[in-house]
């Protein structure tokens, strides 16, 4: 059980720290003062006044815009780290970055052929 | 095969089921909505060229990757599993997603997508690629689940499936994390190597170890990290139902054997009683569940569970001879419930649009249909466990390991869940001999070729295990694969 001695103070700390914030939080609500006006319970969006609510459906195709961009997006940081050693991983490198980009490649001409990418 | 210092021909059968995944879906979208079933007979051919590999490889113990990526018995004889049971459900999909209505070619590359997954997972016993695997089995999985996207059950069996899988993950990541702040490694075998320098039974160890546990026992559905199952298993698309009960459990099995058997072996004193009271809870808790339900698919999810119990047994022994003959087990359940799966997706395509799965259905089924009775009853007769099928078979090597090794209480405790088992499989035999047809009964469509093959392997398979074990499993105390 020593590696529970080694953490005991960082345990400790947590504790401590936890109790001020709890300690802060319940503070300021048991002996604040509250005010209560129409216009501070309006929700704030940087100045702008909000036009409707927020929980309404929108088109699925923003959403699938948005996570076609992430998957291709992510290439990059693969591509990248490759870029830099290209020298010393050599063929065998390159030959396994040729079969990443070919899967990349399968995915984009599977989304292109279904229509993902049409926005009407 | 060398190039890179990696030896491909080791990869073959995972790597070949993941080309042809990708030339599945690649070819989907270039097919007319009415020739999506070439998918599905491009991705079987795929799958038996896979097995070939697989098949040349048997008796080869190597490794590759640095030791990450294995060949040994283990992860042939769980390849064989996977294959079979993607090879099996592809078969029982082909006209079922017809009838249904549902015929996108989408449903084979994720069948092998997932099968990869499995396959991967069975062949590393590095945390870290065991936990890849199981990321690719199951967010494939998460997508079958929710196939028929018209029903809204099968809509909330995949989100419910995602929710709690992807909680479970956290667990899963969480536990390795651990085990990796003690050992220093992700290879599971190096706890083996903890414990031989003289580190004892470390207190963050025991919490990766659970947090393993947790994750894992969740995809094998383990009471209590059961409670999405039944409704995954009752939403999901019949044939996919079966799958997820074939091929994923075994996939997880195989994860706790490697992890727990093997690499963990010198913890089996303390892990014991967990897995004792996991067990006995699982198959007790899926039985006495599985009692009440009127729906078949529920029914089975239920009893999906209990078996899950039986199967944990050899974790609870930890031996090389119960580890096997889990395996065994495993290999049987898989066949046997694919086999009643397709009576079951046979039966429910007898509508297009609504389930046809309560237990209700199927009575008077021995008159109108006889040999889909017949069949159904042969399955659910291995499922209960009696010689001379494959569930007997399984049952008794299993039960046999764990008397050897002195483990009297659970055997005892698992035979009469056995017998609790025999009713509720009983009651469809009785509801489709021994009751009246329904006024309106159900118009079963006639069987189409590739379920009438499938139905012939399964079958062969449950009557040549149970008759014909030698032939399969060593029986004069030799293992499958040894330990190490």
């Amino acid at each position: 059980m020593s590696n529970f001695e080694v953490y005991f103070p960082l345990a400790i700390q947590i504790f401590i720290a936890v109790c001020i914030g709890l300690a802060m939080f319940f503070g300021s609500s048991l002996f604040g003062k509250k005010t209560y006006s129409r216009v501070k319970e309006q929700a704030y969006e940087c100045g702008i006044e909000a036009e409707s609510d927020s929980r309404q459906r929108f088109p699925v195709k923003f959403y699938m815009v948005a996570i076609l961009f992430i998957i291709f997006d992510l290439e990059t940081v693969f591509l990248f780290p490759w870029a830099v050693n290209y020298k010393k991983l050599g063929l065998f490198g390159f030959v396994e970055m040729g079969v990443f980009i070919l899967i990349l490649l399968v995915g984009y001409v599977y989304i292109v052929k279904k229509g993902a990418l049409k926005w009407d | 095969m060398q190039f890179g210092n990696v030896d491909w021909w080791l990869l073959a059968p995972s790597l070949s089921v993941c080309i042809v995944a990708l030339l599945a879906m690649l070819l989907e979208p270039f097919l007319s909505e009415k020739k999506q079933e070439i998918v599905g007979h491009f991705s079987w051919i795929g799958l038996i060229v896979a097995l070939y590999f697989a098949s040349q490889q048997i008796g080869v113990k190597s490794s590759t990757f640095g030791g990450m990526f294995l060949a040994d018995d283990f992860s042939q004889f769980f390849n064989l599993i996977f294959i079979l049971g993607a090879i099996l459900t592809i078969f029982m999909s082909i006209d079922y997603l017809k009838k249904k209505d549902n015929n996108h070619g989408e449903f084979y590359p994720l069948i092998l997508f997932s099968t990869d997954g499995m396959m991967v997972m069975a062949s590393t016993s590095n945390l870290l690629v065991m936990f890849l695997g199981l990321e690719i089995m199951s967010v494939a999985l998460y997508v079958l689940a929710g196939f028929a996207r018209t029903q809204l059950r099968s809509t909330e069996a995949s989100i419910k499936y995602f929710l709690l899988g992807a909680f479970a993950t956290g667990f899963t990541v969480f536990g390795i994390a651990f085990i990796y702040g003690t050992t220093g490694s992700f290879e599971a075998m190096d706890v083996v190597k903890h414990f031989q320098q003289g580190g004892g039974v470390d207190s963050f160890l025991l919490i990766g170890a659970a947090l393993l546990i947790v994750g894992l026992g969740f995809k094998i559905a383990a009471v209590p990290f059961h409670m999405w199952a039944a409704d995954a298993y009752e939403g999901a698309p019949a044939p996919v139902t079966g799958f997820m009960s074939a091929g994923p459990k075994a996939a997880a099995f195989a994860a706790l054997l490697r992890i727990f058997s093997f690499g963990f072996q010198d913890m089996q004193a303390v892990l014991e009683p967990l897995f004792w009271i996991l067990a006995v809870l699982t198959m007790t808790v899926g039985n006495i569940m599985a009692i009440r339900q009127n729906n078949i698919k529920r029914m089975l999810a239920f009893s999906s569970i209990a078996h899950a119990g039986y199967i944990m047994i050899a974790l609870v022994v930890g031996t090389a001879e119960s580890a096997s003959a889990a395996a065994l087990y495993l290999l049987c359940y898989a066949v046997t419930n694919l086999g009643a799966f397709m009576i079951i997706s046979q039966i429910d395509a007898s509508s297009a649009h609504e389930e046809v799965t309560s237990i209700d259905n199927y009575s008077g089924l021995g008159r109108t249909k006889p040999l889909l009775a017949i069949l159904l009853t042969v399955f659910l007769i291995s499922l209960a466990g009696f010689p001379p099928t494959a569930g007997f078979m399984g049952k008794f090597v299993l039960f046999k390991s764990a008397v050897i090794d002195g483990h009297y209480a659970i055997v005892i405790l698992a035979v009469m869940n056995s017998l609790v088992s025999v009713y509720y499989y009983l009651r469809v035999v009785v509801k489709m001999f021994m009751s009246d047809p329904e006024a309106k009964p159900v118009l079963v469509p006639a069987l189409p070729a590739f379920l009438v093959i499938a139905l012939l392997v399964a079958v062969i398979a449950v009557f040549a295990i149970g008759i014909y074990p030698q032939r399969w499993y060593p029986f004069d105390g030799l293992t499958i694969f040894s330990l190490n």
